[in-house]
């Protein structure tokens, strides 16, 4: 069997993982950050060990700006939501998942003013066309790090460096390069990162985050939902600091104890060697199906790959056609007859 | 048998009281994480213990990693041992529906 949907979920998970993940259960096991008791107290020590983990991993200075989630669509939601107004203009790429772009389309419902740049047919970004289209009240840009569709890596240090230019905000969503692709928050000018812990990350799936830089206004951020935080109960209000505020109701820390290990492994192997191995099996696929020679029969008759054809503009997501079959034919006949897993169809992202 | 002189400082959260811990144990400062006494704050979570001769240096550590202080207090070995039965007690009470330190 050749697993080869990792784009959507990694496995199998490193072994940690699922060790960190049983020691939970079974020694710990207490509600995290809720009790004084000592069990309590090292669930929230092994909560808060994650968020060390993904700041040591992104570079983040404060891991208490680290505030987890369930995936990247609560941390995309989170900061899309939680930041922008009504009057406010965001600028986003015609590469973004619908992560991003249906909270943005249902922003823009509420009077928020939407700017979709128009990426190149490979997937390409020019950084220009980002600044050409800074308005007087443009508040954030919203960036996809890499396509979920062809993988076409987007210029996120020069988007970065437009935003600091400019006083904007810069979202990445990371969800598809968080653990596979090296990402310095401080260095490359983000502001929001949102990441989920169940891709490159090698965590359990129903983990993720957004990492918040020194630059966004918490004062002006509003939470997803309200609720108990375990921190000043006497009050009625909702806590104005970090992570509480943004992070109500019991967390999965079982799920956070699998994604500090699977953070760790990532650091361990270092994501630059990670990266290197990536592109060179990307490569070698992208060769790979570029030299299937034509039949010429008028059926499967050749295989068009998409996106840059270049490993290193790219992550390891390729994607392909076959001329004259359904991709879902395609899908069946690598999982029934090759036990080969892979995505088919049109992805969450449409061909915009 | 001398009394042991306690620092106690309050965070706003367990998430701040992990920080500090962390923070605390890279600077060399011996530190223990214990419910908030009750005679300190209404708040429920912990908060952190150090010796007071540290504290000078454990509010420095803390600073420089800009964790934030709610409040530091003073405190005796006797004093904590008291605390920690008016935690209990109320916590078994639970006083009125109200009561600040109720299950959440």
């Amino acid at each position: 069997m050749i697993y080869f949907d990792n784009a959507a979920t990694s496995w199998p998970k490193p072994p940690g993982v699922i060790e960190a993940m049983v020691h939970f259960m079974e020694k710990v096991g207490a509600n995290p950050g809720r009790s004084g008791h000592w069990l309590s107290v090292e669930a929230g020590r092994i909560v808060y060990n994650a968020r060390e983990a993904v700041a040591e991993l992104f570079n983040a200075p404060d891991p208490l700006r680290v505030v987890f989630g369930h995936n990247a669509t609560e941390a995309l939601n989170l900061a899309l939501r939680g930041l922008l107004r009504p009057g406010d203009h965001v600028i986003t790429s015609s590469m973004e998942h619908n992560s991003v772009m249906r909270p943005l389309r249902a922003l823009e419902q509420q009077g928020v003013e939407v700017t979709v740049v128009q990426c190149s047919p490979e997937g390409f970004l020019d950084p220009a066309d980002v600044e050409a289209a800074v308005r007087p009240n443009t508040a954030m840009i919203a960036l996809n790090h890499a396509s979920n569709v062809v993988g076409t890596l987007l210029p996120v240090a020069e988007v970065g460096r437009i935003a600091r230019r400019h006083g904007l905000l810069l979202l990445l969503d990371a969800a598809q390069t968080g653990g596979a692709y090296p990402i310095d928050v401080q260095a490359d000018g983000i502001d929001l990162l949102g990441f989920t812990g169940h891709k490159s990350l090698y965590g359990p799936m129903g983990t993720g985050g957004l990492v918040i830089g020194e630059r966004v206004d918490v004062a002006r951020m509003e939470p997803l939902k309200w609720g108990g935080t375990g921190s000043r109960s006497e009050l009625e209000e909702q806590p104005d600091f970090l992570p509480d505020m943004c992070e109500s109701g019991t967390s999965n820390a079982v799920g956070l104890a699998g994604l500090e290990a699977g953070v760790r492994w990532v650091l361990e192997r270092g994501v630059e060697t990670i990266r290197a191995h990536e592109v060179e099996l990307a490569q070698r696929l992208i060769g790979g199906l570029r030299n299937i020679p034509s039949t010429g029969s008028g059926r499967r008759s050749g295989v068009t790959v998409y996106g840059g054809l270049d490993a290193n503009r790219q992550i390891a997501t390729v994607s392909f056609n076959i001329t004259g079959m359904e991709p879902s034919e395609v899908g069946l006949r690598l999982d029934e007859k090759y036990g080969i897993m892979c995505r088919v169809g049109q992805l969450a992202q449409e061909a915009r | 048998m001398t009394d042991k002189q306690y620092a106690v400082i309050l965070v706003y959260s367990t998430s701040y009281a992990l920080r500090a811990e962390k923070v605390l144990g890279r600077a060399g400062i011996r530190c223990k994480l214990i419910p908030v006494p009750r005679h300190l704050s209404s708040d429920c979570g912990v908060c952190v213990r150090i010796e007071r001769a540290d504290q000078e240096a454990a509010l420095q550590a803390l600073e420089a990693a800009r964790v934030e202080v709610e409040g530091v207090h003073e405190t005796k070995k006797s004093d904590m041992q008291g605390a920690r039965s008016k935690v209990w007690l109320r916590s078994l009470t639970h006083g009125d529906s109200r009561a600040p330190n109720r299950l959440s």
